[in-house]
């Protein structure tokens, strides 16, 4: 570099704009890391004292489990005799279901709502978004009712039927964002090309997948995590789902804690993995979702 | 129109018509003859139910004050933090944040059951031995705590979908105008995610009164010690139900209802025409 | 009053990418220079190291003698406009444009004036209490402009300020820009990827390539008398013809041969010691489309390459004739400059010719083009640089 002679030397001091950049960006990992403990530590402390002794647990609650304090008798407790498989099933079944219809459900009326100039558009679009502001539960005692004379009570498709209904207003409004995106002249090209408006549908659908993903991720949560409903509708030993299932389940192991620090480590491992494996997209649905 | 049936029939079927039907049994009593405003009556006359109900709704305002002070300026302080430039590993941290929030209402409870119970002694180490969910002096902040601790990746996730949506150009303009760090976040990313921290707010307002999952996962309907974790969810459950002696009356469960109806109605209109008409979004 | 200086600047980012190397450039008090490049180039990178958005890796930026690396951006006391112009959506145009003398405790009948008489500069008088939203594309460029002008700061950076606007717009705009620079006599580094729009408004133009500084001189200079292979390529509309060719020299004549084709070289080549040390030299031959006229008898003694029209572009004021020509082209490895230049059919290298509108050319025909130029630019082919007879023979 023969520039070095001609150039005066650079400042030899630490520049204050480095200094404060570093201090900030220690301070903003120190937050961080602060609020992440305090966030995974409840955590990590009922999956470390699962994997201890009855003892070891009450007498030191924050030392990892050791070679002599390490035992798995709670998880024989929990494993003999559970059907937290039936649970997770339960759950899924509901899940998946309720999750398809709204999406589906909702992308079909936020085509239509985006799509057509049709008298009582905005009117419909209305109706359709009170639903956000109202939380569902306070139908609940008109819901029961509805569901006993249909014959539902303690059935998956009473689930299935209160949340795709509750998670309908939320979706249809995102898809309706996320339509409108859409390019005209896409459309208008399919149309050109002799599509009918079935095909058309078809043709958005992918171009939309984003806001299926939103409205998922959106559904997902407050369904897989419910106890009202599940507790009101469906209290039946086979219709459980997780939720319920584990609030009852925990309930009979009161003293054993063993049994409880296991069962509460079954019951949140496999989410846990799922949320860390699928986060990003999981994150990725929420973030696109919430700016709509 | 075959694309507008699905959603409409369900949506009607199974929320509007129940909610509406709520409504109508709150002028009924339990064998369907009308009542008038007999149901509205007994609740506010009657003190068995009116002490009960205005407690719960006290309780409801304070459970909501603890996510409105803590967890939605902390969510915004976290959001901030994720959408620092050139920080690394920001996204391990939000993943981590966010995953309480993925867990079931009757884990978290659990978890904060046994680590908060006397029994474990795991408080005592850090220095606290009231049994903070035993008594009634502290048992609702405690849950309220709780709840913040689990939900508070919501408004997090929200408002750092706004915050990152803010063109980088902008805060780059900010800083030649000559803006510090704290002048940028004062003049520029606030006012922009002052419609956010609208909606935030009013979903914190509804979500409240939908809290009856960590309380019933905690103390059980009765939400002891002596209804001192009551709100307005667990009053509901029990006036519906019935819980401990008392026989439940879907006509008073509907009334309450009701007036949870009305109460999210009046918060809601306050949102619309008291904050949404004077905060403008802007096309970013 | 103030100098902007570039010593050895450079910057690397952390993942290794060298975006701008060692650059030098002083920009002279109330100076407009134009750095222009293709997209990628680093001028972006280098303006916002200027700006302090950046971190300098290495070298020094200097405002007026003063060394302004440790600097923040509002200690720099630096002016930029945005390409995007970057208005703030909440606040009024007033406001926008006063933030910085708010930021700055500009008293407040001051700072009025102040954005009360930019505003009357740029006609935004009756636009004051209007927010972005509510503006034009041509009127949010000159709120950021006005952003820029009312600190009276010690240089504006322009970042592309005029690529959002349309063709018609950019032009009026761009004169203003020229017009308000002159007058308020501010120090001005201009970034864009047009090089019209560099040599329209430069009073010096640096060209800049995968962060190298190429060349620094007045438009005209730059057209005249570009340095290396890039810097032809680049200035100039329709781009230079450039072949692949050698030097044949005997001891009388030179001449620079192309493909079929040769172009007989000014004395200076001829002169000297006469050893014929350029003669089989490898070169890249030069020729500007606007060189190019058909051939008459008038014109007949000039030189002249045998072309084949293959399309005929009549604009009015003249007529682009797209040409093959055989000879092999010869091929820069940017991207941008890429069209025209490299597509080697077999039947030879593209050739565009810049013709009088009465010419009569006819798409099929094969037909003479005169050279009416003294000179062809002439580069080496190893080193790309140009190659010029008081320095090179």
């Amino acid at each position: 570099m023969d520039t070095a002679t001609s150039a005066p030397a650079p400042p030899d001091r630490i520049s204050p704009t480095k200094r404060r950049i570093h201090l900030g960006r220690w301070g903003v990992h120190a937050v961080l890391l602060a609020y992440s403990l305090l966030a995974l530590g409840p955590t990590l402390l009922i999956i470390m004292n699962s994997l201890k002794s009855r003892s070891a647990i009450f007498d030191d609650a924050f030392s990892l489990p050791t070679s002599e304090t390490f035992d798995l008798v709670g998880y024989d407790t929990v494993l003999n005799g559970s059907s937290f498989d039936v649970y997770f099933r339960n759950s899924f079944i509901v899940t998946v279901a309720s999750v398809l219809l709204v999406v589906f459900f909702s992308a079909m009326a936020a085509f239509a709502l985006a799509e057509y100039d049709f008298k009582g558009n905005t009117m419909l679009a209305l109706y359709l978004a009170i639903g956000i502001m109202i939380p569902i539960r306070l139908g609940t005692v008109s819901i029961l009712k509805l569901m006993v004379s249909l014959g539902l009570i303690n059935t998956l498709w009473a689930l299935i039927l209160v949340y795709t209904a509750m998670g309908l207003p939320l979706g249809v409004f995102l898809m309706t964002q996320f339509m409108r995106q859409v390019p005209r002249e896409l459309k208008s090209a399919a149309r050109v090309d002799g599509a009918n408006e079935y095909r058309v549908f078809g043709l958005v659908l992918p171009l939309v997948r984003p806001g299926m993903a939103a409205v998922a991720v959106f559904t997902m949560l407050p369904v897989w995590n419910d106890l009202w409903f599940p507790l009101i509708l469906a209290p039946a030993e086979d219709t459980r789902t997780v939720t319920l299932g584990a609030s009852a389940f925990l309930g009979q192991f009161e003293r054993n804690w063993n049994a409880l620090l296991a069962a509460l480590t079954l019951a949140m491992v496999p989410i846990i993995l799922l949320y860390v494996i699928f986060s990003r997209q999981f994150l990725r649905g929420l973030t696109e979702g919430a700016i709509k | 129109m075959v694309f507008l049936a699905p959603a409409t029939v369900i949506y009607s079927v199974f929320m509007v018509y129940p909610l509406l039907d709520s409504l109508r049994r709150s002028f009924f009593d339990d064998d369907g003859n009308f009542a008038g405003l007999d149901n509205y009556n007994t609740l506010f006359g009657n003190p068995t139910f009116a002490d009960r109900f205005w407690d719960a709704l006290g309780h409801n305002f304070q459970f909501f004050a603890f996510h409105m002070v803590l967890q939605n300026p902390i969510g915004l302080l976290l959001a901030v933090l994720l959408t620092v430039q050139s920080v690394r590993g920001l996204n391990i941290y939000r993943t981590i944040v966010f995953l309480p929030t993925t867990l079931s209402v009757v884990i978290v409870g659990f978890i904060w059951r046994l680590i908060l119970s006397p029994i474990w002694g795991v408080t005592e180490t850090v220095g606290i031995d009231t049994p903070l969910l035993g008594e009634s002096r502290t048992v609702l902040p405690t849950l309220s705590l709780i709840s913040v601790w689990q939900w508070v990746g919501i408004p997090m996730i929200f408002f750092y979908a706004v915050l990152i949506a803010i063109p980088k150009d902008l805060i780059e303009a900010s800083r030649v105008d000559g803006a510090g760090s704290w002048q940028v976040f004062r003049d520029i990313t606030f006012p922009l995610i002052l419609p956010m921290l609208g909606i935030i707010s009013i979903l914190t307002y509804i979500g409240n009164f939908n809290a009856f999952d960590l309380i019933y996962q905690v103390k059980g309907v009765v939400a002891g010690p002596d209804f001192a974790s009551d709100i307005m969810g667990t009053f509901f459950y029990r006036t519906f139900f019935g819980a401990s002696g008392t026989t439940g009356s879907p006509a008073m469960g509907a009334t309450v209802a009701s007036v949870m109806f009305l109460i999210i109605l009046a918060g809601v209109l306050l949102y619309m025409f008291g904050w949404q008409r004077r905060v403008t979004t802007y096309e970013l | 009053m103030s100098e902007l200086r570039l010593s050895g600047v450079s910057k690397v980012y952390p993942n290794g990418v060298r975006a701008v190397s060692d650059v030098d450039l002083n920009i002279a008090d109330g100076e407009l220079l134009v750095l222009v490049g293709p997209s990628g180039c680093g001028k972006s990178t280098l303006l916002r190291m200027i700006a302090g958005l950046e971190d300098v890796t290495e070298g020094v930026v200097e405002i007026d003698g003063r060394i302004v690396n440790a600097e923040t951006p509002r200690e720099r006391d630096i002016a930029m406009v945005f390409q995007n112009y970057a208005l703030y959506p909440h606040m009024t145009v007033r406001k926008n444009i006063g933030y910085s003398l708010r930021l700055g405790k500009v008293p407040r009948d001051e700072a009025a004036q102040r954005i009360e008489d930019t505003a009357a500069l740029l006609e935004l008088t009756d636009l004051l209490d209007r927010k972005p939203g509510a503006l034009s594309g041509g009127q949010r460029q000159r709120v950021a402009m006005g952003r820029a002008i009312v600190r009276k700061p010690a240089a504006f950076l322009m970042d592309e300020p005029l690529s959002n606007l349309d063709a018609r717009l950019r032009v009026q705009m761009r004169a203003e820009i020229i017009r308000l620079q002159r007058s308020l006599g501010t120090t001005t580094v201009y970034v864009t990827h047009d090089q019209v729009e560099a040599m329209t408004m430069g009073s010096r133009v640096a060209v800049l390539r995968d962060g190298l500084l190429q060349q620094v001189e007045s438009p005209q200079v730059l057209y005249d008398h570009p340095d290396n292979l890039f810097v032809a390529a680049f200035i100039g509309s329709p781009s230079m013809n450039l072949y692949q060719g050698r030097i044949e020299r005997t001891s009388t004549t030179a001449r620079a041969v192309f493909g079929a084709h040769s172009f007989p070289l000014q004395d200076q080549w001829t002169e000297g010691d006469g050893s014929g040390g350029n003669d089989g030299r490898e070169v890249i031959v030069g020729i500007r489309p606007e060189w190019l006229v058909e051939q008459t008898r008038d014109n007949a003694d000039l030189p002249s390459v045998r072309v084949r029209v293959e399309l005929v572009e009549a604009l009015g004021s003249e007529l682009v004739a797209h040409t093959t020509i055989e000879a092999a082209g010869a091929e820069i490895d940017t991207p941008e400059l890429a069209e025209g230049h490299v597509s080697e059919s077999s039947d030879g290298a593209p050739c565009l010719a810049r013709l009088s509108p009465r010419s009569r050319v006819a798409v099929g025909e094969t037909i003479d083009l005169a050279i009416n130029h003294p000179s062809v630019h002439l580069f080496d082919a190893e080193t790309e640089r140009a190659l010029r007879p008081d320095r090179d023979r």
